[in-house]
């Protein structure tokens, strides 16, 4: 007997697995099986997108509503309110003094900036710049046409269309300030909004002489606290005061001695207790303080005693007087100027007092609104 | 080149190697499918330090190891699953083969599994020893080595059938 060869073996195994081989058939069958499984046609099924639509419709709800409680702030096109609008530079940070006109479909930027033209060419412009704080202002002298303002919270978008065109950013600083997004402050001649604005036409700012009565009496008075850099109210400068007890409402503006809340004295022994100050508040309305002005009821108090003065200077007008070297600390004057207070509504019988110059004096934001029963006169004027 | 490139060129060659150790077409057919799910799924793991077909058939292996654990989970580590299996199909019912096959097929299924294995491998799927040695994670050595034996004795089987050198029709 001949074994088989190892080659003969070989041979049959080959032959042998050749026998193992599938038909094409189905090879094709499972080829489809393994490939059509593998990227399984994307069947769109309401039932799996279900829950994301549902998170996705509550996420936009909370979002909507959050954006209407918190944000609320809608733009709105106030273009035609500008017509006549005035904005002058305030600033000093920039080398450019501007003035921004807006009359009817125009708007003229001009430049009163004088520095730059009276120095030689041999001046180091860098230099020179070098002491403003503001390098590059953003606006360009000219007239543009066609301009609108929209206005979204304190936030004001100027707009020029066509080649020249650009847009510049103004946010609301006080009621008659604006800052430019370069930074650069812009004051106008009239409120931004259309804020109602309570005026007061008959008190006087000088007090004048009046006459003595039955009804009054004269008292001494030597505190700054109502100066407005006339030296006001004082016995040293202006004579006794006359004080009648003869008033039958009161009104706002008026002057008045009153009996100072003795919390206030417990608190510094040098306050009198007999003390003057203004009717700002009557009762029912509310008082606030925003920027260093104060508002009734929301509306704008328009007077000399509506707003933070020293020695009855505004903010603007103190600093442009006032040599810097005087000012011993910039900061906290301004600070003054643009102070705040939260509203405080004065309740029936109370008043809301506040002394002219605010910073030398006691009033309501210290006591709050004060009984009217603690009112013994008004001042009508100096004695003769 | 795509999973299903290697699909067309190497079906063939997993399918007949599943089918020759299960026996039973729809079970090889499973068994190549599962195969082949797992060479798309894992495509990008395929690094190219071997063979295509080397790799597929190492999952080939793999998978239908895992099987045969499953079915038979104590033989299995004895070394002795293809004996136990409880309806063995007979080799008519496998595939058409005559009769000189037939007794090549059974001889090589009398054969112990590792032996078997490498034969498979070695003779019928042709794959070199540092293939062989790569998809059964054998060393070279121990590929060398059961071969030789497994050869000498699957002529062993044969000859008990009867086989010889004359019987061979060529």
């Amino acid at each position: 007997m001949k074994h088989l060869s190892d080659d003969e073996i070989a041979r049959e195994l080959e032959k042998l697995g050749q026998a193992f081989k599938p038909s094409a058939v189905q090879k094709e069958k499972l080829r489809r099986s393994i490939f059509a499984s593998a990227r399984p046609k994307k069947v769109f099924r309401i039932n799996t997108l279900l829950p994301s639509f549902i998170s996705l419709i509550v996420l936009l709800s909370v979002g909507v509503g959050l954006y209407v409680t918190i944000g609320g702030s809608d733009t709105t096109n106030v273009t035609a309110s500008w017509d006549g609008m005035l904005l002058e530079q305030s600033s000093r940070t920039s080398p450019t003094r501007y003035v921004l006109k807006f009359y009817g479909t125009s708007l003229t930027i001009e430049d009163d900036f004088l520095g730059s033209s009276f120095m030689s060419d041999k001046v180091d412009k860098e230099a020179y710049l070098r002491g403003y704080k503001i390098k590059e202002p953003l606006l360009i002298p000219g007239t543009y046409e066609n301009y609108t303002i929209t206005q979204s919270d304190g936030t004001y978008k100027l707009k020029v269309d066509g080649k020249t065109g650009f847009t510049y950013n103004l946010e609301k600083k006080g009621p008659r300030i604006l800052v430019g997004e370069d930074g650069i402050e812009y004051s106008s001649r009239v409120y931004l909004d259309t804020l109602e604005v309570i005026t007061d036409a008959i008190t006087p700012e000088r007090l004048e002489t009046a006459t003595q009565n039955e009804h009054t009496f004269l008292i001494e008075w030597g505190l700054d606290s109502m100066d407005r850099g006339n030296h006001d109210f004082e016995s040293h400068e202006h004579g006794q005061l006359v004080v009648s007890t003869d008033f039958d409402e009161l009104q706002r503006g008026q002057a008045v001695y009153y009996h100072m809340p003795p919390s206030v004295i417990a608190k510094n022994s040098a306050v009198p207790e007999m003390y003057i100050g203004r009717v700002v508040g009557l009762p029912g309305e509310t008082v606030e303080i925003k920027g260093g002005q104060v508002y009734i009821d929301g509306k704008i108090l328009d007077t000399f005693y509506g707003k933070a003065t020293r020695r009855g200077a505004g903010e603007e007008e103190y600093f442009k007087t006032v040599p810097s070297n005087v000012i011993v600390d910039e900061q906290s004057t301004r600070e003054y100027f643009n102070m705040n207070m939260a509203a405080v509504t004065v309740k029936e019988n109370t008043l809301f007092i506040l002394v002219d110059q605010w910073w030398r004096g006691y009033d309501s934001r210290e006591y709050g609104p004060l009984p009217i029963g603690e009112v013994e006169g008004i001042i009508t004027g100096t004695a003769e | 080149m795509s999973s299903e490139a290697w699909f067309d060129e190497h079906y063939d060659a997993v399918y007949s190697y599943i089918l020759m150790l299960v026996k039973d077409s729809h079970t090889a057919e499973d068994l190549s499918q599962e195969t082949f799910m797992k060479v798309v799924r894992n495509e990008h793991q395929f690094k190219g330090d071997s063979l295509v077909k080397t790799w597929i058939f190492r999952i080939a292996y793999t998978t239908t190891m895992s099987y045969f654990r499953k079915m038979n989970p104590i033989t299995y580590y004895f070394d002795l699953y293809a004996h136990s299996a409880k309806h063995e199909q007979s080799s008519e019912e496998t595939v058409l083969l005559n009769s000189q096959q037939r007794q090549f097929y059974e001889a090589l299924n009398q054969l112990k599994p590792s032996y078997r294995q490498v034969i498979i491998l070695r003779k019928i799927q042709e794959f070199s020893t540092k293939d062989t040695s790569s998809i059964l994670n054998w060393s070279e050595g121990k590929v060398k080595m059961s071969l030789s034996r497994a050869l000498v004795a699957f002529k062993e089987e044969l000859e008990k059938g009867g086989f010889t050198n004359e019987t061979l029709i060529r």
